[in-house]
């Protein structure tokens, strides 16, 4: 059987990566693949573009618990490079959902909740800087080494979680953390998850609504108490609770649902700053 | 526009009381505590709350008034500077705490309220707000959100941009926003990291949700003193290299202590150089307290500490903090100007930062005294000197360009918790490029297009402003 190979764009060097954007019109960005059930469809056609051999450590300084690393670096990799120093980024592969870790770009755009947020932040508190590619092809970096910055706009932190919809990361500079002090996940596991894990939902409410959140239905998953998250094996919860927010894996357009609209407005005008011809990642974020 | 029709309008929005104006008012209000750089507003006004706020934004905006918010003005980098005259916001009659729901651990304050009142308000609770400015008995929630503040804290426990849930604002055309909420980590971009440290040219917060953090149930604090500055530099690289990350790590040398000992009759052993004050704490136990101290004592012994005191009860705790905190205060016994500067460089490179430091105040004949977060790697050499000279101005203005050069050299930043400001925006070129500012451009953008909501801080080379920088630095004298 004659299968058509779909075509996938593997840029090797930023270099390759700005040519790439220059060219094309509208691109499907990942990493490892790995969160690939957690993303929206792509909106119309779009060429895939891998981001995987972009990858290597750069730089680490354990004395300064900093370390640079190019974007499509698995964390697995990482994490080894980091471990040999004593230290970390603490990120820990939770093994009922059967997903590696996936590379730093990745991970920092899906911003995926994790179960050591409560207690080590996320990946707004861990990025320093980044360098990205934007839209039109231009090569741009925000933020520093240093462990506390001030200088300037923090576009580094907003695209933590921005899915690849404003500009291409291809170098992450990161805060480290001692393994040695690493605390423990504090997690309730309930019942057996289905194998494979089809559909699962992630959400986070007040700490007041969390105990109620943790025994709506039945099904398999865990919870963190001290993020007041749940993850649950399933379809998105009808019950929802003041403030709360909900992610969910497996659910197709029903993965990510912007309900805040202010939100909503805002996040249209900075997609219309940053990348106005709809480039990257189209239909990504449900609005756009 | 004409001053009294300015101050009839306002008051037609906040209530006569409420205007400020008239040459005194526009003295108070030309600077912060960055005092080389001023200029006037033509007046003051105190609104009452987010809905007063918004009708004097959207007034300016219809007006082309330029408009700058402004707390209790300590900030260090010229933020709240009416760089282009108009309307200053300030928000010290918005001070009230809106809510506070201890089981959520979170707390809804106006932008005006003085960041340790929101400690004080949850100590009873076993609670506090964690980001600690040096200047937080009356700096002011607002103007920390502006600049993302640190403090002495931050190494453990992060800066301002952690402890925020959300904030309502008047964007730069007058509409209310409201961005966060009380449940963290949303899904969506992320607004509010650009909003934090945003320098009040986004916007004006006008109430925050911010997080409350567990008092620590067990704390040990230190100083530590050491013969010299290498030495007390070098046992800061080990410590944290060691595997311990305490609470606070701050060193003060001899020029600090010396005014201290002035000020508040500090003592400390004779041939100091240089001091390191060091705090543990732990959530559980006073026993991982004690390891953790321990740990530090054993790596400060390796660089031969002339003395180790540790705090015998709260008392003596205060009294370490209280000469923390007032040593830049002290400095006026000293001289009657003083310019803090700010810079960041990887901490292993601590040793021969200062080494660089002192060279520098020596070339060009200025004094300089050092207090800093020397854990994180956040230098803030003090310059003291007589602003009435303009030579000496000249000659400080020049020594700090030239350390936060340097700290640019050694992968740092130029500034770690002060801000840009108007005191550093040229300096960003050496940090950025033109297409990274590009890229702080384009976020900028997304809240404000415009030239009118706290104008020319931040990005340098701003239209209408450039012409303007001469003024700033000659009014003063």
């Amino acid at each position: 059987m004659n299968e058509v190979e779909e075509v996938v764009l593997e840029p090797a060097s930023v270099g390759e990566l700005q040519g790439i954007l220059r060219a094309e019109s509208k691109l499907r960005i990942e990493g490892s693949g790995s969160k690939a059930s957690w993303r929206l469809p792509a909106a119309g056609e779009a060429t895939r573009m891998s981001l995987w051999k972009l990858e290597g450590v750069i730089d680490f300084s354990p004395k300064d618990q900093v370390v640079s690393v190019q974007a499509g670096t698995r964390i697995e990799q990482l994490q080894d490079v980091l471990a040999k120093e004593g230290q970390c980024l603490p990120l820990r592969r939770i093994p009922e959902l059967r997903q590696s870790l996936g590379t730093v770009g990745g991970s920092l755009s899906m911003n995926l909740p994790h179960v050591l947020e409560a207690q080590c932040g996320s990946w707004r508190d861990w990025v320093l800087g980044v360098s990205v590619v934007l839209a039109d092809g231009t090569a741009a970096k925000s933020g520093s080494h240093a462990v506390k910055n001030v200088a300037g706009y923090d576009v580094h932190r907003l695209l933590v979680g921005a899915r690849g919809t404003q500009a291409v990361i291809t170098e992450v500079i990161l805060r480290t953390f001692p393994l040695r002090s690493l605390p423990q996940p504090t997690l309730r596991h309930r019942g057996v998850p289905p194998d494979p894990p089809e559909q699962l939902y992630v959400q986070r409410t007040l700490r007041t609504d969390f105990a109620r959140a943790c025994d709506l239905d039945g099904n398999a998953g865990f919870d963190d108490m001290a993020s007041s998250t749940v993850w649950r094996f399933g379809a998105v919860p009808a019950k929802r609770y003041a403030g709360d927010w909900v992610m969910a894996c497996g659910s197709g357009e029903g993965n990510l649902r912007l309900e805040d609209e202010t939100q909503a407005k805002l996040m249209k005008r900075a997609k219309q700053i940053f990348d106005p011809s709809d480039k990257l990642n189209p239909g990504e974020m449900g609005t756009f | 526009m004409d001053e009294a029709l300015l101050q009839r309008e306002m008051s037609r929005l906040v209530g006569r009381d409420h205007v400020l104006a008239g040459p005194g008012v526009q003295r108070a209000y030309d600077c912060d505590a960055y005092t080389v750089e001023r200029s006037k507003p033509t007046c003051v006004v105190l609104p009452a709350d987010t809905a007063e706020v918004a009708k004097v934004v959207r007034w300016c905006v219809a007006n082309q008034i330029p408009f700058t918010a402004r707390g209790a003005g300590t900030g260090l980098s010229g933020g709240v500077l009416p760089a282009l005259g108009g309307v200053v916001v300030s928000t010290k009659r918005m001070t009230s705490i809106v809510e506070i729901d201890i089981e959520n651990r979170c707390l809804l304050a106006q932008a005006g309220i003085a960041n340790k009142r929101i400690s004080d308000a949850v100590a009873q609770h076993g609670l506090h707000f964690a980001p600690d400015p040096s200047s937080q008995s009356v700096a002011t929630l607002g103007g920390n959100i502006g600049e993302n503040s640190g403090g002495p804290h931050t190494l453990k426990y992060g800066v301002t941009a952690q402890h925020v849930l959300g904030v309502t604002m008047i964007d730069p055309l007058g509409e209310v926003l409201t961005l966060g909420g009380k449940v963290g980590g949303a899904p969506g971009y992320d607004f509010l990291s650009l909003v934090v440290g945003g320098e009040g040219t986004l916007g004006i917060v006008t109430e925050a949700w911010v997080k409350l953090t567990p008092l620590p149930a067990a704390v040990a604090t230190a100083l530590i003193s050491f013969a010299t500055v290498r030495d007390a530099t070098e046992s800061v690289a080990a410590i944290i290299a060691g595997g311990t990350i305490p609470a606070a790590l701050e060193i003060m040398d001899s020029g600090i202590l010396h005014a201290l000992k002035l000020a508040f009759a500090f003592e400390y052993p004779e041939g100091t150089a240089a001091m390191l004050l060091v705090e543990c704490d732990s959530a559980t136990s006073q026993e991982q307290v004690e390891t953790e101290m321990l740990a530090v004592r054993d790596v400060a012994a390796r660089f031969n500490p002339l003395e180790t005191r540790i705090a015998k009860d709260e008392v003596e705790r205060q009294r370490m903090w209280m000469v923390r905190k007032k040593g830049i205060g002290a400095m006026g016994r000293i001289a009657p100007s003083i310019v803090t500067h700010d810079g960041v460089i990887p901490r292993s490179k601590l040793p021969e930062m200062l080494d660089f430091v002192y060279a520098v105040a020596a070339k060009h004949n200025v004094g300089v005294a050092n207090i800093f977060h020397a854990g994180d790697g956040n230098l803030h050499p003090c310059f003291y000197f007589d602003d009435r000279d303009p030579k000496q101005v000249e000659a400080v203005v020049e020594a700090g360009e030239e350390i936060i050069r340097r700290c640019v050299e050694l992968g740092g930043s130029v500034t770690g918790e002060h801000g840009i400001g108007v005191e550093k925006s040229d300096l960003l070129k050496l940090m950025y490029t033109p297409d990274d500012l590009g890229l702080q451009a384009m976020a900028k953008r997304v809240f404000n297009d415009g030239v009118l909501c706290n104008p020319c801080k931040v990005l340098p080379n701003q239209k209408s402003c450039v012409e303007h920088k001469g003024r700033w630095r000659g009014v003063a004298w």
